[in-house]
């Protein structure tokens, strides 16, 4: 007997070099693949620029600071886009739920383990409002948190009179959301793990993820499959303004006060960081993994151009440029990844469709026996 | 009495015809025209009855915070002179917003138009010209240009009252050499676009290179985290750093930065009198801030405008209302006067 698929096609056993080769093809097909090039380019290039500060913890420290509010921010927004919305408010309920925080603390004495989660429903309340807005009037997202955002800044200058506002925050409670006691890292990164952490759970393996990113490949296709595409929508709404407040607390935490500022443009560093970490702006793909990545890129460019000494007044324009260069690699790769066929030995399919087929044809075997 | 409108304006009312035929309509139509004959000849009307001079002060923003500090000098000085002051304000600060403000006033027939300016003069020279045509006095609520301290007879805006965001920067940079500071300073800007927090780098920056000190910009955002990570870099790649300069009131970021730095020799100076800044002033942990005294920035307007549309008064030179410092030893008495409003 011959050692043949019931197919009929002669099996060869593939090269270890073309094994690799489709083992890093597939890899590459995943949306966080280009995010980890990102980083490591990044981290190449600004340990050459400032080869006597950059490796060091130090300034692994500043990233997973900068890249631990950005990125608790970004994961909400990340959901939001796989599902395909977009939430402008996010800086903006940052800003109102922080406010929150310490008026509850400041001026009604309570304390913070209370002010911060009415602070994070308070968010979740202003989210919901957006989906339901979104979904009951057929408005696009984006127009529709584009009035949100005005709406909440408006509020939160009006109510902090825009000036800043102080708190006193208790040393337990500072330290547990930002305190630097993991070997000098913040506990806010260990928050940011967390919260990646149960998203890409969220995502991958339950229902309410399959439905997500139904809702973002196509709405009507969802909704005629049985998905509650309307409650879907404002679910993730509500998360991603929970998770906004998060961050402001960890951010009240941090520097004990609030301004009438706080958040702004925090919302566009938000969409650049989930693009960088390979999530499509159209919808439907995306990767909490990739967003954790997109955070810590933003958070190495940050850091990095400073100790490279880059000029002052081009910060700004180098971190766009680069996170230009990081978007181009990331959608130009995947495009060529997608177009990109198997290797010699393999099935165009996945890992989890070639186990498939092979399982079929196991059967199929079996009963021929 | 001051009075606060929003951008949009009130909606006049509009005669619409009725059914009930042309009689109907005509009768409206006269009726209409005698309301509007009476508008129109308002003006004179209330002239002869000696109507209380009105004053538009044109802001760059609502009067929160900062600006709430203008409209309340606009406002007592009103009270204290006995005139109207309308503040009115543009959403978004922009040349044609602001401006339509202007146009805004000149429609209401305002005796008096104080306009917060913020950009440069040629952006208000035509609607200065209407201004002047309309027979309304024009004056301008910002600091003439930097170095200018006389009049100029042809400069169409009556007067000019504000704080000179070069001599600002000059004197953080004075303040500084004074203190002794040797090695490097860095001067940074949360608000790159903000073209007051420019001139006040720039200045500064010039100002401590004339007199040999490294001095550096550093280009930040508004996120207080960004912000204090940036500056904690900064500090490790040039530990002979002496002293920060934040040229925005947002002080967070500067004051984490130098305490995760263990850098309690820095100078941190700023903007703006803040309570994050007044509390470590206190302490300690913050040498200065430059205060540009709003208040008068507000009032003084009103007083000006007041005095020459009743007595044809005209400043000589222009009037500075800063900038001054405030540190160690004012800190509590203008903490104090921040509480009444003043500061």
């Amino acid at each position: 007997m011959t050692n043949e698929p019931a197919s009929g096609v002669a099996r060869t056993v593939p090269s270890r070099r073309i094994v690799y080769g489709e083992a890093l093809r597939r890899f590459m097909l995943r949306p966080e693949s280009t995010a980890i090039a990102a980083v490591l380019i990044l981290f190449v290039v600004f340990t050459i620029l400032s080869p006597a500060l950059f490796p060091t913890k130090l300034t692994y420290i500043s990233i997973m600071a900068i890249a631990s509010e950005l990125g608790i921010l970004s994961i909400g927004v990340t959901l939001l886009m796989i599902g395909g919305h977009f939430d402008l408010s996010v800086g903006a309920v940052l800003g109102l739920t922080s406010y929150v925080c310490v008026v509850l603390m400041r001026d009604f004495g309570l304390s913070p383990v209370i002010a911060a989660p009415v602070a994070v429903a308070v968010g979740a309340l202003l989210g919901g409002l957006n989906g339901y807005v979104v979904v009951r009037f057929r408005i696009h997202s984006f127009v529709v948190t584009l009035g949100t955002m005005l709406i909440w800044r408006g509020v939160l200058i009006a109510l902090t009179g825009g000036f800043p506002m102080t708190v006193d925050i208790p040393v337990v409670f500072k330290n547990v959301m930002s305190g630097p006691l993991i070997f000098g890292f913040r506990m806010s990164m260990v928050w940011f793990f967390a919260i990646t952490l149960l998203a890409t759970i969220l995502l991958t393996r339950s229902r309410l993820g399959n439905w997500i990113q139904a809702r973002g490949q196509n709405e009507n296709a969802a909704r005629n499959l049985g998905v509650p595409v309307d409650r879907v929508t404002i679910i993730l709404f509500v998360l991603t303004s929970a998770l906004a407040a998060v961050a402001g607390i960890i951010q009240v935490a941090r520097f004990s006060s609030v301004d009438a500022l706080r958040g702004e443009g925090m919302e566009l560093q938000a969409v650049a960081v989930t693009v960088i970490g390979g999530t499509l702006l159209s919808g439907g793909y995306g990767s909490v993994v990739g967003t954790m990545l997109g955070a810590i890129t933003f958070g190495m460019i940050q850091v990095g151009l400073v100790l490279a000494g880059a000029p002052g007044h081009f910060f700004r324009t180098l971190t766009g440029v680069i996170v230009v260069g990081a978007v181009i690699l990331n959608t130009d790769v995947a495009r060529r990844m997608a177009r990109s066929k198997p290797l010699g030995g393999f099935k165009r399919s996945s890992a989890a469709a070639d186990a498939a087929i092979q399982a079929g044809a196991a059967a199929e075997k079996g009963e021929a026996g | 009495m001051i009075a606060c409108r929003s951008l949009s304006r009130s909606r006049k009312g509009v005669p619409v015809a009725q059914p009930g035929g042309i009689r109907h309509l005509a009768g409206t139509i006269a009726a209409s025209l005698l309301t509007v004959a009476a508008f129109v000849s308002a003006p004179d009307a209330a002239r002869a009855e000696d109507k209380p001079i009105s004053i538009y002060f044109v802001g760059c923003a609502a009067p929160t915070g900062f600006h709430g500090y203008l409209a309340r000098g606009a406002e007592e000085a009103g009270k204290n002179l006995g005139v109207n002051v309308t503040y009115v304000y543009p959403d978004q600060l922009t040349i044609p917003n602001q401006v339509q403000k202007i146009e805004e006033a000149i429609a209401a027939q305002a005796n008096g138009i104080a306009v917060c300016a913020f950009a440069e003069d040629k952006a208000y020279a035509e609607i200065a010209a209407r201004a002047k045509e309309a027979g309304i006095a024009f004056g301008s609520a910002a600091a003439p240009p930097s170095g200018a301290q006389i009049r100029d007879p042809n400069d169409f805006f009556l007067f000019r009252t504000g704080s000179d965001e070069a001599a600002a920067g000059k004197l953080t940079a004075q303040r500084l050499l004074s203190m002794g500071v040797k090695g490097r300073v860095v001067v940074a800007n949360q608000q790159p676009g903000d073209a007051s927090c420019q001139l006040r780098a720039t200045s500064e920056i010039d100002a401590l290179k004339a007199a040999g000190i490294e001095a550096d910009f550093l280009e930040l955002t508004m996120d207080p985290g960004q912000q204090s990570e940036a500056l904690f870099n900064y500090l490790r790649v040039h530990p002979d750093t002496a002293a920060a300069t934040s040229t925005c009131d947002v002080i967070d970021g500067f004051l984490s930065a130098k305490a995760d730095s263990g850098r309690n020799d820095l100078i941190l100076t700023g903007y703006d009198i803040v309570a994050q800044s007044l509390a470590a002033i206190k302490d300690g942990r913050q040498a200065f801030t430059i205060d540009q005294q709003q208040f008068w920035r507000g009032y003084m307007p009103v007083l000006l405008l007041t005095h020459y549309l009743k007595y044809g008064l005209i400043e000589g030179n222009y009037f500075l209302t800063g900038p001054t410092i405030v540190d160690k030893d004012n800190v509590e008495r203008v903490s104090a006067l921040v509480k009444e409003g003043y500061r």
